[in-house]
């Protein structure tokens, strides 16, 4: 495990910016933990899971990030031992134009409604538990010492998003680094796309 | 704040250069292009009182959408998913489809303004009162016969994964401006990084 630290000080080197002149470390790990979050919450790398009560005829629950803080990104949902499938929820309709209101023994399907909100579809007539299984948001780097919690063959990724923010900030607008920077962020895309197949 | 935060994520990575008033107003502004992705979406309840149906030719035969919604996704009437319908296909089904009442089945949204609705019939009866002391609006305590909109949502407080995003949009538009301090390469590299920090988000 790598410590935030070291990744600010090869970060900075490839920024051309050992010593931090043009941007502070403190700064840096103030990126360090956006890019972090934001690579965590595409890639689902470091998860965790928490129950969720399901109300009486209520499908839709909003407000995750109030609700519950901790979660980036709901990855899947479970009831019991069994996977609800995941559909995208201007589907439902396809299955039951009265889904909206729907009732059951127990829920089958869930879906993504928008980034911030989610469907577990049908309703229940009584408080029932599902478990929701989502990507966290890893706890905030303060300290040098700090160890990243995304794995260490990922943080190449952070690596490259990290660089290219910096070269953006202190303005390295060559020709030449521009077509860098939108190498970093296509190649860097790209390996997400590789990894959300495997 | 994640408004404060990003307004402070703007003032360093601008190196102190962008006016923090103006971006002030471009929080809002890209707040609101946001809206027309799916990212923030919302479902809020509409009442519909009898006025529609008792005079289907006045304004209030349509709806307002919610004040926070940007894009109106799909509507629920009662419980049941509503089809969006053009003038053409309702004339299509009557050439009186504007004053015909009964159970809605169709949302038309044309020539009424983009923050209206109609529904098509309109409704034969109000929803049930908006009482909500023994459950929340979208479980046991739901008022029948009320329209639900999905929506996009235009919030203040936005997720904290939508912080750098929105501050490198901010970028843009603030070097992209005519000022003293305007800087089109670096404004351009601001999008695209907004671009792909947004699509890793979402």
């Amino acid at each position: 495990m790598i410590a935030c630290g070291d990744v600010i000080e090869t970060v900075l080197h490839r920024a051309r910016d050992p010593h931090g002149t043009g941007t502070n470390r403190e700064f840096v790990r103030t990126l360090l933990n956006h890019v972090q979050l934001l690579v965590n919450t595409k890639l689902g790398l470091v998860t965790s899971e928490r129950p969720h009560v399901m109300k009486p005829f209520q499908q839709v629950y909003g407000l995750i990030s109030e609700l519950y803080p901790e979660i980036a990104r709901i990855v899947s949902i479970h009831y019991g031992s069994l996977d609800l499938p995941m559909t995208d929820w201007r589907r439902l309709h396809h299955y039951d134009r009265r889904w909206f209101r729907a009732l059951g023994n127990e829920p089958k399907v869930w879906s993504p409604l928008g980034r911030d909100s989610f469907i577990v579809h049908p309703g229940v007539d009584h408080e029932l538990t599902v478990t929701l299984h989502y990507s966290i948001i890893p706890t905030l780097l303060t300290s040098d010492d700090q160890v990243m919690e995304i794995p260490d063959q990922h943080l190449p990724l952070v690596y490259d998003f990290l660089e290219a923010l910096l070269l953006t900030k202190n303005r390295s607008l060559t020709g030449e680094d521009r077509a860098i920077l939108d190498a970093v962020f296509s190649r860097s895309l790209g390996r997400f796309k590789v990894d959300a197949k495997s | 704040m994640p408004k404060a935060e990003v307004l402070n994520l703007v003032r360093v990575l601008s190196n102190e250069q962008a006016d923090l008033a103006l971006c002030d107003r471009f929080y809002d502004e890209v707040v609101l292009d946001l809206g027309k992705m799916p990212i923030l979406i919302t479902a809020s309840i509409v009442p519909l009182d009898q006025d529609a149906a008792s005079s289907p030719t006045s304004p209030e035969s349509s709806y307002v959408l919610p004040e926070n919604a940007i894009e109106a996704l799909q509507f629920v009437y009662d419980d049941r998913m509503l089809q969006f319908a053009t003038d053409r296909e309702l004339g299509m089904f009557s050439r009186l489809w504007r004053s015909i009442v009964g159970t809605p089945q169709a949302v038309y949204r044309g020539d009424i303004g983009s923050r209206r609705f109609r529904l098509v019939p309109l409704p034969d009866r109000p929803s049930e009162p908006f009482i909500f002391i023994f459950g929340m609006p979208m479980d046991a305590a739901y008022p029948q016969y009320s329209v639900v909109v999905f929506h996009t949502d235009n919030r203040q407080v936005v997720p904290i994964y939508l912080e750098l995003p929105i501050a490198f949009f901010i970028l843009g538009r603030e070097f992209s401006r005519s000022s003293d301090h305007q800087d089109l390469a670096f404004a351009a590299q601001c999008a695209t990084s907004a671009t792909a920090l947004l699509e890793m988000a979402q």
